[in-house]
């Protein structure tokens, strides 16, 4: 005769068991649902902040990949000039070959004086293609974020200008000019030998850092490369793709291709210049994660207490069974298989609705006030990621697992005689 | 009919001891839901409460006292914004309680050079004595800075030729520990001046244009070779209590002619920061609401459970000539008293559990902006302990009053047959 009962037919019994008590299995269903749609929804949200951080760095500050001489970045401001990529159009048009490169931004870098009538002060002189940065600053996460880099005054530089320029607030300010005034900036050259220009401002800019802005200008490229008197000269070159997931495999494929072509520069991925990026995401990390433990703990907790309080109320149920001969092996195993049945119901439950849930959210959108590096709110969404779900997922099948084994040890030792008069 | 109120009391509360294990869901949803509410908020608060002390006592000081105009446009004129006295006003004026440390700093713009190179930089004379009391902040150990000696040694008295660079500044200049500079200042006279100086220590911002622009000196040293005499450019006041900087603003503002001074908060100054607290609060918000509808649902679904438990139950009440008004007040008082205790153990175990935090502790990386990790702290308030019970109690009515309302509606013949 049969001992305990096959496998197949305990799973039976403990699936008709789930539907024989239907409010029972409602209530610890929907606990179980509405706990895993919100660390879903909790967990998208905040995924949702540290990809935005990152998308809006790459996008205002230094582009997915960067490209410039050999050594730029370590000694580079020393002397920008060492540092010069004297052929832009042709590595541009070898750049731009590689697929998933979607923009290529060059940026040619002085430092020099700034004066207007009485006053001057040290600046650095950004050269920019005014149609490349408009659209590396469009970059949009969602419906309404903007660039970190804003105009608060005038307009930004187009394509048509030729000796314009667009200067921090802060700088304009204690230059005591405003748009539409003259600025003079003067640089010393390779040589030696002093060498500038008169620009008329066309707007003023506004971006996160004061100091930033205090001490910053930008005109076109053409015109900074005049200064210089090389036509084609740049300090680094910006590569824009499509997706940041691809900036490993580029990376690779762009160092590879300039060997090639016997070219000697330097090829370094965003996350490597990133050190203000990379403190915010590790304090941020650190708060999220502490957040998603605390709501896991929580989670897990309310769901084994109120396991507890559900097999507790079916006592007489299991004294029964064992009255009728059944061994405490088999009870404890039926209610580990009505579990673990449970779990895998309310996970699907749970990411189906956190997933509708999280849709809604996204398509209303929640409204942020701007990142620390930011000047503009934005949008946030809802962010979900396999890893997410999948996480998610695993906690609320073996929530219910684990939190059944205690109640399930206790009820399976009493005395059988107790546990049928058990009210 | 004030009889008859206890006596519905009475049996609310005969009620919840009887349903041990409906009440006993309920009151755990509350407690654990609260819990959770109280530790997100309070170590929200807590991040928060540290970033503003970092920034202040890191970057800013809780207030500075300048010319006017200075803040404004003061970083391309310093000497036309001199304040020519400092000593003298900072004892007419800041010598009061409330006052732990006036930090004087004097800010101007010249051309450090090497023998091979040259560099425009801005250059901030300091006090180091004063200075290193601005990082020390309560009585947490340590204290806190914005700037990091990464080589050599941070400025000293004893050493007048002393001087210390951004890491962008020494790379520029390609110089190392004890090298010697000269620089060159216009002074205040519009005469061209410079001295000699050595490297003394290199320093690093978490900002890489402050690094690539600024040096720091000593104070006297600044004022020699400007040739401003003992004067300053600004006035940092340092207060014992974050609290009382806005009494203190007015109170110097109100005393100093203020068309010449200008007196600004922290706040004010604070571009970065007020970005940093937004967004953290913001998140704060969300996570409270999810929290929030989190016990709701978890409540409603309950009592909704129970409510067909009861049915018969309520037809019975009925049967026997109770008007339904008093099943609605009965549902809605056991909930109640039971959302009560729930929300009360909360709470406890909310300052039981940021106890044991604050036991073990809990370390932080730097905030963006600093260059110092810090022990991560649950700042819990009465105001937010009153935020908390208010959530957790409508809650638990708002879904009382949505079964009890059912209640209200049932025929007595059907909820007498109910199974």
């Amino acid at each position: 005769m049969m001992r305990t009962f096959p496998l197949m037919k305990l799973a039976k019994l403990a699936f008709r068991n789930l539907f024989r008590n239907k409010r029972r299995t409602g209530l610890l269903l929907l606990i179980l649902a509405i706990g895993s749609s919100s660390l879903i929804i909790v967990g998208g949200f905040l995924d949702d902040l540290m990809v935005h951080m990152r998308e809006d760095f790459i996008h205002t500050q230094n582009g997915h990949i960067q490209v410039s001489r050999m050594g730029f970045v370590e000694e580079g401001v020393s002397s920008p000039l060492d540092f010069l990529i004297d052929d832009f159009p042709r590595l541009s048009r070898l750049l731009l070959e590689e697929k998933h490169v979607v923009q290529v931004i060059p940026r040619l870098k002085l430092r020099g004086i700034a004066s207007a009538g009485q006053s001057s002060i040290a600046v650095q002189l950004i050269g920019v293609q005014p149609s490349a940065e408009a659209s590396m600053g469009e970059y949009r996460h969602t419906k309404k974020s903007n660039a970190s880099f804003q105009i608060m005054d005038g307009r930004n530089l187009n394509q048509d200008d030729k000796s314009a320029a667009v200067v921090g607030g802060a700088l304009l300010k204690n230059l005591f000019l405003s748009v539409n005034g003259s600025i003079n900036f003067l640089t010393v050259r390779q040589a030696g030998a002093l060498d500038g220009g008169d620009y008329s401002v066309v707007g003023s800019f506004q971006t996160f850092m004061k100091s930033f802005d205090e001490r910053t200008m930008m005109i076109p490229l053409d015109a900074a490369q005049k200064i210089l008197g090389k036509a084609d000269a740049v300090n680094s070159i910006f590569l824009i793709l499509d997706s940041t997931d691809r900036t490993d495999p580029v990376l690779s494929r762009i160092r590879t291709l300039l060997k090639e072509h016997q070219l000697t520069y330097e090829v370094i991925p965003w996350y490597q210049q990133a050190d203000y990026y990379h403190q915010c995401r590790s304090f941020l990390d650190k708060i999220f994660t502490s957040v998603i433990l605390l709501m896991m703990a929580i989670f897990a907790f309310t769901v084994s207490n109120v396991m507890t309080l559900v097999l507790r109320e079916r006592t007489r149920e299991f004294g029964t069974m064992m009255a009728l001969g059944n061994y405490r092996v088999t009870i404890f195993g039926m209610i580990l298989i009505e579990a673990v049945f449970l779990g895998a119901l309310s996970a699907t439950l749970g990411l189906m609705t956190g997933y509708l849930l999280s849709q809604l959210i996204s398509w209303i959108g929640i409204p942020m006030p701007p990142p620390p590096q930011g000047t503009a709110g934005y949008e946030a969404v809802i962010a979900l990621s396999w890893p997410l779900l999948a996480k998610v997922a695993l906690l609320t099948v073996l929530a219910p697992i684990v939190g059944a084994v205690i109640p399930a040890i206790q009820c399976t030792r009493n005395s059988i005689v107790r546990a049928l008069g058990y009210v | 009919m004030k009889r008859t109120f206890f006596t519905m009391v009475k049996i609310a509360l005969r009620n919840v001891r009887l349903q041990k294990r409906r009440s006993a869901f309920i009151v755990l949803i509350l407690m654990i839901g609260c819990t959770g509410l109280l530790l997100v908020a309070g170590f929200f608060e807590g991040v928060l409460l540290n970033l503003r002390e970092q920034f202040i006592h890191g970057v800013t000081g809780h207030l500075m006292l300048a010319k006017a105009g200075y803040y404004g446009h003061g970083v391309a004129n310093p000497f036309d914004h001199l304040l020519s006295s400092p000593r003298s006003l900072s004892e007419r004026w800041l010598n009061r309680p409330e006052v732990s440390a006036v930090i004087p700093r004097l800010q101007f713009e010249g051309l450090l050079s090497t023998e091979q190179k040259a560099s425009a930089v801005g250059i901030i004379g300091v006090d180091p004595v004063a200075e290193s009391r601005m990082g020390l902040y309560g009585n947490e150990k340590g204290k806190t800075s914005a700037m990091k000696i990464i080589e050599g040694r941070d400025l000293d008295p004893s050493d007048p030729n002393g001087i210390i660079l951004g890491r962008g500044v020494s790379k520029i200049l390609k110089v190392k520990i004890s090298d010697p500079l000269s620089l060159l200042v216009t002074t205040k006279s519009g005469s061209i001046d410079g001295a000699n100086y050595h490297v003394r220590g290199i320093f690093e911002t978490p900002i890489r244009e402050f690094d690539n622009q600024f040096i720091k000196i000593n104070l006297s040293s600044a004022q020699t070779v400007s040739q401003v005499g003992d004067a300053v450019t600004s006035l940092l006041i340092m207060l014992h209590d974050t609290g009382s900087t806005r009494a203190v603003q007015s109170d110097l503002v109100h005393g100093l002619k203020t068309s010449s001074y200008e007196v600004l908060s922290w706040e004010e100054r604070g571009e970065f920061y007020r970005n940093g607290r937004d967004i953290l609060k913001q998140i704060n918000f969300i996570l409270q609401l999810v929290f929030a509808s989190l016990i709701f649902f978890s409540i409603l679904s309950s009592v909704n459970m129970a409510f067909f438990e009861r049915i018969r139950e309520f037809g019975t009440m009925m049967a026997l000539g109770n008007p339904r008004i008093f099943i609605l007040f009965l549902v809605t008082m056991e909930t109640f008293l039971v959302g009560l205790i729930g929300v009360c153990l909360g709470l406890g175990m909310a300052v039981l559990s940021s106890l044991l935090i604050a036991k073990f502790g809990f370390e932080m990386p730097p905030l963006p902006g600093s260059t110092s990790g810090y022990e991560a702290k649950v700042v819990l308030s009465p105001l937010l302990f009153l935020k908390v019970a208010g959530i957790g109690l409508i809650a638990a009515l708002l879904s009382s009053l949505f079964v009890s309302l059912r209640a209200y509606s049932l025929r007595i013949v059907n909820a007498l047959g109910y199974v």
